[in-house]
């Protein structure tokens, strides 16, 4: 009976797929037809040093190559600041810009209380003044999360951020941060404050890489960890739900100079529906095909565009 | 008196010299500290004519400021302690005759501590051994050992062959000519690799950050990630304070230390 079942669901599953490809299938019909649509466009693509950052300027890259234009890829820049310099400084044409990190770290703001369409807005308005355009914001939102692993969650059945605190006891509750949260308003002092959490409670500074293995392997009951980040699905952990509105939002953006938007105006219309189009699960599996499966990022990049008709 | 007595304090112990000649003769020894100083006061006057934000005001306060110091001191002292029980002693052992064979094994495992990317080895070392400081002293020892061990080895094989065998020939027993001859002849290149030591440890500390150690690291890397220059700058130049401090206490334990006459 389990296994016709299954069956069942794997045959649905294949179906459902095969209507979804015929379905997408005529997208292509629509890009075929502008094959040639960037030609001209000469591009050189940056992005910060991690994968996410990564694969979302690989996206636009093979996007660009396979409409016809150039780019010189010189992705994985160290630091956010560096990366954000290299393009005001037009050495990159574009990157992926995170709102709360361009709101906190480049325009020193300190209100995190903003939800993700006001951020978005005042960030793109306020980086007119250094000549900075914004494309729409991906509906991903790569904020904080804490992630525990499915087995403290099912013992002690927490489900939100407030049952970390209140059913997980106290000499149990091992908090791992990053130094950069430890040392933040909007941070883990602020979190504290939201809900509550005991000053006694035990909280570790680690390198944030070491914070999901940390978490997995016990040394951390709650692990300060990115939303968006394949490890939390590959290593068993999970992410409660956010009962009480905290974390600033993360969402993503392509940031161009001013001048590369005026010069290919045809890009900028081109690049700009891709964003929609990445939600929080769909960043996670590319993160986890690259971190976990260990894929090639461009590779990633070229069959997510084919996936969604977009090649 | 005083000038009648001086050098003969000085002759009386191979080790000991008065305060006031050292200092006659190594002008440098009083410059440091006034650098120190000068670089502490230049930061303070930074840190005082700059408004600083709810941001920086979580890291720019005495409390924090105070711990983190505090806790890379312990970092790299600690360290620096264990590397010297660890090189020292496993200098001269790797240098004494029936030993000889292994040195290239022991320096090998050296180069191989301090090849490893630091970063790495420290949060390999926490997942597996539990994070904290203890896990930070041993990998920074692990990092640091290498320069000090070959520093002892050098110095000790550096020594004239036919002086040992003279003080042999005087009827030194081989731990005498250790302990009168070889050591002693060693002791400035020796101390030299202590200073090396006491500066990288310092600065491989601030790496303690990243597996739960604390130390000033609490300031260089979120003053980076939040383009809060004030709060890296406090960092790295509280590290150079740091590392200029230990420095110059090494070099008057270097200057008291050293053999004179011979």
């Amino acid at each position: 009976m389990q296994v016709k079942r299954t069956k069942v669901v794997a045959i649905a599953t294949a179906a459902a797929l095969a209507a979804l490809t015929a379905f997408t299938a005529v997208a292509p019909a629509n890009a075929a037809a502008s094959k040639n649509s960037l030609a001209g466009v000469n591009l050189v693509i940056g992005s910060k040093d991690f994968t996410e950052s990564i694969v979302l300027s690989k996206i636009v890259k093979q996007y660009v190559l396979a409409h016809g234009g150039k780019v010189t890829d010189k992705t994985n820049i160290k630091g956010s600041v560096t990366t954000r310099d290299a393009m005001t400084k037009g050495q990159i044409s574009l990157y992926w810009e995170y709102t709360g990190t361009a709101w906190l770290v480049y325009q020193k703001q300190t209100d995190t209380t903003l939800d993700p369409n006001t951020l978005y807005k005042k960030v793109a308005a306020a980086d007119k003044a250094n000549k900075v355009t914004w494309l729409p914001m991906t509906s991903f939102n790569d904020t904080y999360a804490w992630a525990v692993t499915k087995a403290v969650a099912t013992q002690y059945g927490v489900k939100t951020y407030s049952d970390m605190v209140t059913k997980i006891p106290a000499d149990k509750r091992v908090w791992c941060v990053e130094s950069e949260f430890a040392s933040r308003p909007d941070g883990m002092a602020g979190f504290k404050k939201a809900y509550n959490v005991p000053a006694s409670d035990t909280i570790k500074t680690l390198d944030t890489g070491a914070i999901y293995a940390a978490t997995q392997n016990g040394q951390c009951t709650i692990g300060e960890v990115f939303a968006t980040d394949g490890r939390i699905g590959a290593l068993g952990l999970m992410v409660p739900k956010e009962d009480v509105h905290y974390f600033p939002a993360y969402n993503a953006a392509i940031t161009t100079t001013d001048a590369i938007a005026k010069k290919y105006p045809q890009l900028i219309k081109a690049l700009a529906p891709i964003s929609g189009l990445i939600s929080n699960q769909t960043m996670a599996t590319l993160n986890a095909r690259i971190d976990v499966l260990g894929e090639d990022g461009d590779t990633v990049a070229k069959s997510w565009l084919a996936s969604v008709g977009l090649l | 008196m005083s000038k009648k007595l001086e050098p003969q304090l000085a002759a009386g112990s191979v080790y000991s010299q008065s305060a006031r000649l050292i200092f006659k003769r190594n002008r440098s020894l009083l410059i440091q500290p006034i650098l120190i100083l000068v670089i502490l006061a230049l930061m303070l006057t930074y840190i005082h004519n700059h408004k600083l934000d709810i941001i920086e005001k979580v890291t720019i306060n005495t409390k924090f400021i105070f711990q983190a110091i505090q806790d890379h001191i312990f970092l790299s002292f600690s360290a620096a302690v264990i590397i010297l029980a660890i090189a020292i002693p496993g200098g001269i052992l790797f240098t004494r005759p029936k030993m000889k064979r292994f040195t290239p094994i022991a320096l090998a495992l050296a180069n191989i501590g301090q090849a490893f990317p630091a970063v790495g080895l420290l949060i390999l070392a926490g997942i597996h051994f539990g994070f904290g400081k203890p896990v930070a002293i041993g990998t920074f020892a692990a990092f640091g050992t290498l320069p000090i061990l070959r520093n002892t080895i050098v110095g000790l094989q550096e020594i004239d062959p036919f002086i040992v065998e003279s003080a042999m020939g005087m009827g030194m027993t081989p731990r005498q000519a250790l302990r009168k001859i070889e050591l002693p002849l060693a002791v400035p290149v020796i101390l030299a690799g202590v200073r090396t030591t006491l500066i990288l440890t310092v600065g491989v500390a601030t790496l303690g950050v990243f597996v739960n150690g604390g130390g000033l690291g609490m300031l260089i890397i979120p003053g980076l990630k939040l383009n809060r220059q004030i709060v890296l700058l406090t960092g790295g130049m509280l590290t150079i304070i740091v590392a200029f401090t230990m420095d110059w206490l090494a070099r008057l334990a270097e200057e008291f230390l050293r053999p004179r006459g011979i």
